[in-house]
């Protein structure tokens, strides 16, 4: 899909704006200041109904108005209208005109990725980051793994109280930790499968993309580690491991094995990515692992993502700019924000609309 | 003005406790109350009254009574090897209400939630465990809720049971009847693909 236009009314610091934009995308040209990631988050808000910068909408409102609405024109396998509303504290989505009631209606319409400098905490962050880079995906593509997901975090929660009252003594036993142990397995036996299912063509995607940005021809490795040793099967494993580290969790007082204690291990020419690389690599790697993100997702859903690049090519050099703007722009629509167009213009054909 | 009056207050927040009431459809139950009959509206809270004062729970299966023991129980032509355990009395009356299930209930009284404080001992678990060793029933059918609580006691319930050597069987989840396929969400589908049956 690809979004064609976009009507702005007291967003942000745009009073009315309305912009009208090609398949390929374009250039968002200004200096600091003038609006270009207030654009590109305008464009989120319509895919995934909530901004990348504040949870409250509150801080969307241009100055002393009383609402905002957001109108987007997309195209592609189909076309569809989207609308956001916010006034008084309520939020409003349309689609096609039509009211939607639940927000599972609104993502999954449009595919769209989001590069920025905050990229590189998927490689520097907590293992949290990478298992959120996972789930996203997985979301995109299967509609029921997102609720095993919600399943799987409320029965681990259930469970760990169950461990926590045990620890601070508020109660003697563990009685009726079976049902969630078992529960626990049989969802997160299927999360674990379905994260496994893709990471061959994930590897092999983001490695490609990294060996084409790296002038040293490094090689990127990216792995699924599990938190326990796999047995016959994932559920056998998970079942052995959790039955073998009980002490342990009661002591700690929460569940320690499982897929929401899986990491990816990412490695260049076999070295871990987080000790040994430098900053570059370490950006370059990020940016490689979004593209291959959006890249798989045009192939697995047979249709173009939407790349949102917010100066995330910003800190890499000449030749690295130059061959990822090349890469994005094959995969889908691309809005590329950047201070420094002079440079970049030379790169592409995209179009140049300055703010 | 925060509010009209405090005794009117205090009815809608009594209300409120209710299950499924809000906030505002409290406060137009509370304007009803106040603009209907003081005959009516005593006979609702002398009913209030009498169903607390004068229902209990059934000694054996835990569904309520106006007795020890429920109808159900009491009934002979009930098929007493096989066992219905549900959450709540009100699953027991859609049950019976459905009109083809003959044999008995276990009422549990809930789910295990340890969110919510709710642990094994807070349900009938031990009194199920008793019936079960008596050796008359061959078969438990399990009919809490397809949520996650009602999950997990589904499956802490068939893993006590095991010992006692019978049936368990857990009641099938998917498409409801009467309904469209294409309004059926990804969930209920791949579950009722993978409990179809041979024709």
């Amino acid at each position: 899909m690809y979004i064609e236009e976009i009507v702005l009314e007291n967003f942000r610091n745009y009073n009315e704006k309305n912009l009208t934009f090609d398949k390929a995308g374009s250039f968002l040209c200004g200096m600091n200041g003038c609006g270009k990631t207030n654009l590109l988050e305008s464009i989120y808000i319509l895919v995934y109904g909530k901004s990348f910068k504040t949870i409250n909408p509150e801080e969307l409102v241009m100055h002393s108005k009383e609402f905002f609405r957001i109108k987007g024109f997309f195209n592609g396998t189909h076309k569809k209208k989207i609308e956001f509303r916010f006034s008084h504290g309520k939020k409003k989505i349309l689609i096609n005109d039509v009211e939607i009631t639940n927000m599972k209606e609104l993502i999954g319409n449009v595919a769209l990725i989001l590069l920025s400098l905050n990229d590189i905490n998927l490689i520097t962050g907590e293992p949290a980051m990478r298992r959120r880079f996972l789930d996203s995906l997985l979301s995109l593509l299967f509609p029921d793994y997102l609720s095993d997901l919600l399943d799987y975090r409320r029965v681990l929660r259930q469970r760990n109280k169950v461990l926590y009252l045990r620890k601070i003594g508020r109660r003697d036993d563990i009685s009726g930790i079976d049902g969630w142990t078992d529960e626990l397995v049989q969802i997160g036996s299927r999360i674990i499968k379905r994260r496994l299912s893709i990471m061959k063509d994930l590897n092999e995607c983001a490695s490609f993309y990294y060996t084409l940005f790296s002038p040293q021809k490094d090689r990127l490795s990216v792995e699924y580690a599990l938190s326990f040793q796999l047995n016959e099967s994932i559920k056998e494993g998970f079942y052995e491991s959790i039955n073998k580290r009980r002490e342990e969790e009661l002591e700690k007082g929460m569940t320690l094995t499982g897929p929401h204690r899986d990491e990816l291990s990412i490695t260049i020419n076999e070295l871990p990515i987080r000790k040994y690389a430098s900053e570059g690599e370490q950006r370059t790697c990020a940016i490689s692992l979004k593209i291959a993100q959006a890249s798989f997702l045009k192939s697995k859903r047979n249709d173009s993502p939407i790349l949102l690049i917010d100066e995330a090519v910003a800190e890499l050099d000449k030749v690295r700019t130059e061959k990822v703007l090349n890469s994005v722009t094959t995969i889908g629509q691309c809005f590329v924000a950047t201070t420094n167009c002079e440079m970049l213009n030379t790169m592409t054909t995209l179009k140049t609309i300055d703010i | 003005m925060k509010y009209l009056s405090r005794k009117h207050e205090k009815l809608v927040e009594s209300l409120r406790k209710l299950p499924g009431i809000g906030r505002k459809t409290a406060l137009r139950l509370a304007f009803y109350l106040l603009k209907e009959s003081k005959d009516e509206v005593f006979e609702l809270a002398q009913a209030i009254r009498e169903a607390k004062e004068g229902v209990k729970f059934c000694s054996i299966c835990g569904n309520i009574t106006e007795e020890d023991i429920c109808e159900v129980c009491n009934d002979s032509s009930r098929d007493r090897t096989t066992l219905c355990v549900v959450e709540e009395p009100m699953d027991l009356y859609s049950l019976e209400k459905a009109d083809f299930y003959k044999g008995v209930y276990h009422v549990l009284g809930g789910a295990l939630s340890p969110l919510d404080g709710i642990g094994p001992e807070h349900l009938r678990i031990d009194k199920l465990i008793e019936r079960v060793k008596k050796g008359e029933i061959q078969e438990v059918i399990v009919a809490t809720n397809p949520d996650t609580e009602g999950e997990a006691t589904a499956l802490y319930i068939s893993k006590i049971l095991k010992p006692c050597n019978v049936r368990i069987t857990r009641i099938a989840t998917g498409i409801p009847m009467g309904s469209n396929i294409d309004y059926a969400d990804g969930i209920t589908l791949s579950k009722s693909f993978k409990s179809r049956g041979e024709m």
